[in-house]
Parts: structure tokens; sequence; C-alpha cells
């Protein structure tokens, strides 16, 4: 027995409509496969078991038993008998029994345009099934591998007879009504027309679907057997078989491929988001911290603002308290600065922030050391000091002027 | 919908997506920039206003010991009419004191100023320059509050030995 399949969600046909399992193991039952899609989970793998009503099935007898050269003889066969040509359907086979030189085998085709136009509501929604089985073959998976089994189930308002031996699907006739005897009446001819087909009618096993449970009795009486109930929502194990279309493995990948550039927009745009965010958070912080040394600075201004005042009395009421300013003190400064006593003062004006010097020397090279001494006085660097140059006088004396003034 | 596109209008696609994500990085960033460069500019502008704040409150001993010195030392103006007059007689008198000739005293008229009351005279003085300079110098003693508003020393043209000065003195009373 194969193993169930439990990581990927498995779409199958229902009694009426289809069944979803998802990967949790939860089963609902929908009418259509756009609702189904509705009910997988995003992203969610899925694996999709067809009806039999959806694909072609064909018991062979070959003579081989090599799996390649089955293959291409499964090929040539099919060609002979499917109404398209084999690069539009889907084929795989299943061998049932091999002998020395041959082995008997089921085929399953499945057409592209129909399996396209069934899965459309699937694959709009970014669904493309990564498997596609026929669910008859799931069924027969489950049967026991000893002997053969007679299985009916319904599907969407038909019934399925299927032959499985050892587990594998022998047969399989669709009836198209579910009506218990209906089904019991027509059951003779199916199981006449298998036999005719080679296909073993011993059965050692008869199971049923609990939605058939109609025909328990009556199937119990014709064939002599006690009749086994499975359930739709039991999970069934996965058949060999594979009917993807190679154009769904392309589209899967594109799919993977967008959805995979996808998640990495989205981590980039994540990224960029948190970067722009942090860029603001982090104005958002410095704003904080100017709104914090403007609280500070409010709480400390009345303190300054006294200060600041006294600081501006000060300043005002220095030529009456500074020394410095003082009209005898500049009178002082300029006086200690003369180069010699050649150098004489003849007009001296005062007011508190300037001042000016009249001075009568024998040569100009005073007039400069005066200059340069009183530039370089510390007590009167707080004056600008400036002159124009001397006049030369008759007697070869010179005459000139130095101004000081304190800046406004 | 990006589905249903083919390769050229998906190429067109993300060129557009592109550039809009360029605008919107680089708008964003502008205003990141500027807002950067407003709120650390405001940052080290607050900062050096509350460091100078902070520097000039550790001075505050200096400053109360200032005011109290400006409240117990800067005469008040108790008689504003009087007060030139007895500014032009302790003017006098230190004239006297240092052998300085006064001429042509005028009593100013008290003016009001927001850090005083000042009180001025204006002369003009004839004497020896030594004299006149320990004139000056007593006269405007510290704790005086004496101010010479405005002072003019010239060589006398008639004698090279005398020195004429004309003198605007002021005394600067407390505020009202």
């Amino acid at each position: 027995m194969k193993k169930t399949g439990t990581s990927a969600a498995l779409v199958y046909p229902g009694a009426s409509g289809w069944r979803v399992r998802l990967p949790t193991g939860q089963t609902t039952s929908v009418q259509a496969l756009d609702e189904a899609a509705a009910a997988l989970p995003a992203g969610a793998p899925v694996h999709l078991a067809l009806p039999c009503n959806a694909a072609v099935l064909e018991r062979m007898t070959l003579p081989s038993t090599s799996r390649d050269e089955l293959s291409g003889m499964v090929t040539l066969q099919l060609e002979k008998t499917l109404p398209y040509g084999v690069d539009e359907v889907s084929t795989d086979f299943d061998v049932i029994k091999q002998g020395e030189n041959e082995s008997t085998l089921i085929s399953v085709a499945a057409n592209h345009a129909q399996l396209d136009q069934l899965c459309e509501p699937l694959k709009s929604k970014a669904f493309v099934p990564e498997k596609v089985t026929l669910y008859a073959q799931h069924v027969a998976a489950s049967c026991s591998p000893d002997g053969t089994t007679l299985c009916i189930w319904p599907e969407d308002g038909q019934t399925i007879v299927a032959i499985c031996e050892q587990g594998k699907l022998g047969y399989a006739q669709i009836l198209p009504t579910t009506d218990p005897v209906e089904v019991t009446t027509e059951l003779s001819g199916v199981l006449l027309r298998a036999e005719m087909e080679g296909v073993p009618t011993d059965f050692a096993h008869v199971q049923i679907e609990q939605g058939s449970g109609g025909i328990r009795d009556r199937l119990s009486e014709l064939l002599g057997k006690p009749v086994e109930v499975f359930s739709f929502d039991t999970p069934l194990p996965e058949p060999p078989t594979n009917l993807v279309p190679s154009t769904w493995l392309v589209e899967m990948r594109r799919l993977e491929s967008t959805g995979r550039l996808k998640s990495r927009l989205q981590l980039a745009a994540i990224l960029y988001l948190l970067l722009v965010a942090g860029a603001f958070l982090y104005l958002a912080w410095l704003k904080s911290r100017v709104q914090k040394l403007d609280a500070k600075i409010a709480e400390t201004r009345p303190l300054v603002e006294f200060q600041t005042s006294r600081q501006s009395k000060w300043q005002d009421m220095a030529p009456a308290l500074e020394p410095s300013r003082y009209t005898v003190e500049i009178l002082d400064l300029l006086f200690k600065n003369r180069p010699n006593s050649e150098v004489k003062f003849t007009v001296f004006e005062f007011r508190p922030r300037d001042f000016k010097v009249e001075v009568e020397a024998t040569n100009a090279g005073l007039w400069s050391e005066f200059l340069d001494r009183l530039r370089k006085e510390p007590a009167l660097s707080a004056f600008k000091i400036d002159s124009q140059p001397p006049k030369i006088l008759a007697d070869n004396k010179v005459q000139f002027s130095v101004f000081g003034a304190l800046p406004k | 919908m990006i589905q249903q596109m083919n390769a050229r209008e998906k190429m067109l696609a993300t060129i557009v997506g592109g550039m809009l994500v360029a605008l919107i990085t680089y708008l964003l960033f502008s205003t990141f920039q500027k807002h950067l460069t407003k709120l650390k500019n405001q940052l080290s502008d607050r900062q050096t206003e509350l460091t100078a704040m902070q520097t000039l409150s550790t001075e505050r001993e200096v400053w109360l010991k200032r005011d109290e010195f400006f409240k117990g030392q800067q005469p008040p103006l108790v008689n504003p009419g009087g007060a030139g007059v007895a500014l032009l007689e302790e003017t006098k008198e230190i004239a006297q004191k240092h052998n300085v000739m006064i001429e042509n005293p005028v009593i100013g008229t008290p003016e009001t100023r927001p850090n005083y009351q000042a009180v001025s005279v204006t002369l003009q003085t004839k004497g020896e320059w030594t004299n006149i300079v320990d004139f000056i110098y007593e006269l405007q003693s510290p704790n005086s509050f004496i101010v010479f508003e405005s002072a003019k020393l010239e060589l006398d043209a008639s004698d090279k030995t005398q020195f004429r000065g004309n003198f605007r003195l002021s005394k600067w009373f407390a505020p009202k």
C-alpha cells in the first residue's frame, strides 16, 4: 500500500460535486472546483484526483516486462485507439501483473484541453495541481493486495464499478445512475463485459462507499459475499501514476518563481518601510530632544534674564564703575606709551566711548612707534586704535592724531 | 492582472514601477534630509544657548553681589533741584585744592535713563597740566559715580605752560 499524501491538499470527486481534504486532514464537500479553490489554504500544494469520466482507461496485455519498452508500446497502442493525438494527452500506466515475457497493465489518459478546462477554477487562483491521478486508482490502492476486489462508489450522480487486482485498478465502468435497483440490475452486464476482457471476476472482497449503502444487501445477495463499507472521508493511498501535463509543470515553475519574486519583493518592501519608519522615528527622536532642550531653556531663562539685565546695567554703567574707562586712566595709558618725551600732546578729547589725542613729534618714526605701542597695550585692547598719516610741519616736526573707539 | 500582461507590458510596468519607487524614495529622502538638517541645526543652537545659559547661571553669585553693590553704593537722587549745585560745589572744591581755575560753569537739567538719573555740569578750566590731571583724577574717584561725558584738554595758545579744559561732568544717581 502506498503512503497517503498528507503534505498536499487533495481535491477529489465526491458523490455530488467535489471533496477537498486539507493537509490538516479536515475534509469538506463543495459543489464546484471554484469553491474548492476558495477552501484551499494559500500556497498549499494541490493534488487532483480525477473522476472516471475525465480519463480514458484501457487494459492491455503487452509482450514485455521492461517499463521503458512498455511505455513505448502503450504510446503506440494509444495512438491507434485514442480520438486525440498523443501529444494532446497525458498518459501513464500501472502494471497489474507480469508473466515471464508479458505484462498486463491499465493505461490512463487525460486530454489536456479537458484538463485545462476542468482545472481552470483552480489555476485562476494560482493552484496548479502538482499531481493529477485517477480517484479510482486511490480506491484501488486501498484495496487488499490479495485477490480481486469489487469496489462500487458514487461519483457526481453516477456510480463507478471498479475491479481491483492485488490493490491495482484492473477495470472500471461508469453506470449513469445511483439508483440501487438499477445499479444491481446493470452490474451483471458490467461483470460479464469485464470477464470477456480477461478481468477476473472471482472476488475475494466486495466494498462499497457508504454513499452507495442502498445496494449493500442486494449486492451481498447477488455475489454471496459480505460487503465492506469505506468512506470518502478516510484518507486513501496515493497511486503511482501522474497525469500532470508538462505545460502545467512549466506553469507551476513559473508560479513558483513568481511566488519567490513576490515574497522577495514583499521582504524588500517590508525592509524599505522599516527603513522609512526608522528614519522618521529618528526624526521624531531628534524633535523630542529639541523639545526637551526647549523646556530646559524655558526653565533656565528666568534665572538668566535677571543676570542679563544686571549685565546690561553693568555695561551701561561701566564709564562710572570701571577704572579702565576713566578719563584719567586713558590719559595715563596714552602718556605711558609715548616712545619718548619728544612726543607731546597738544589736544586731548574724551567721551565715554571714544577718545582722540593730537600729538606733535620730532619725526614720523615716533608716530608709527606710538601707534604700535598703543595697539599692543592690553588695557586699551577694547578700543580700536586708528590714525591718519602725520603732517610734516615747517620746522620738520610731525603732527598727527590718534583715535580710539569702542566697538558699537 | 500581471499574469495577463505580455513580456513587453511587464517590462514597461517594471520600468514605471521602478521609476515610481525611485521618485517616492527621492521625495522621502529629500524630506528626511531637510528635516534632519533643520532639527540638527535646532539641536545645536539650543544646546549652545543652554550651555551659555548654564555658564551664565554659574556667575549668578557675581551678579547678585554687583546688584547689591548698586543698591548699596549708587547714591539716590534725593533733591533733583539741588544735585547740580552740589556737584558744582564739589567740583569747585577739588579744583581749588589743585589750583585749577573754573570758568563759565553751567548746571544742566537732570536726565532720566533706564539705569540711572544723570545730573550734569558744563565748565571750563585753566591750569598747569599736572594740576588738571590731579583734578580729573580726584574728581572721578571710585564709587563717586561721576563720569566725564565729554572732556577736551588743549594747550593754551597764549601761555604754553597752561592747559585749557572743556568738561561736561555728570553724576549718575540711582534710577527711580
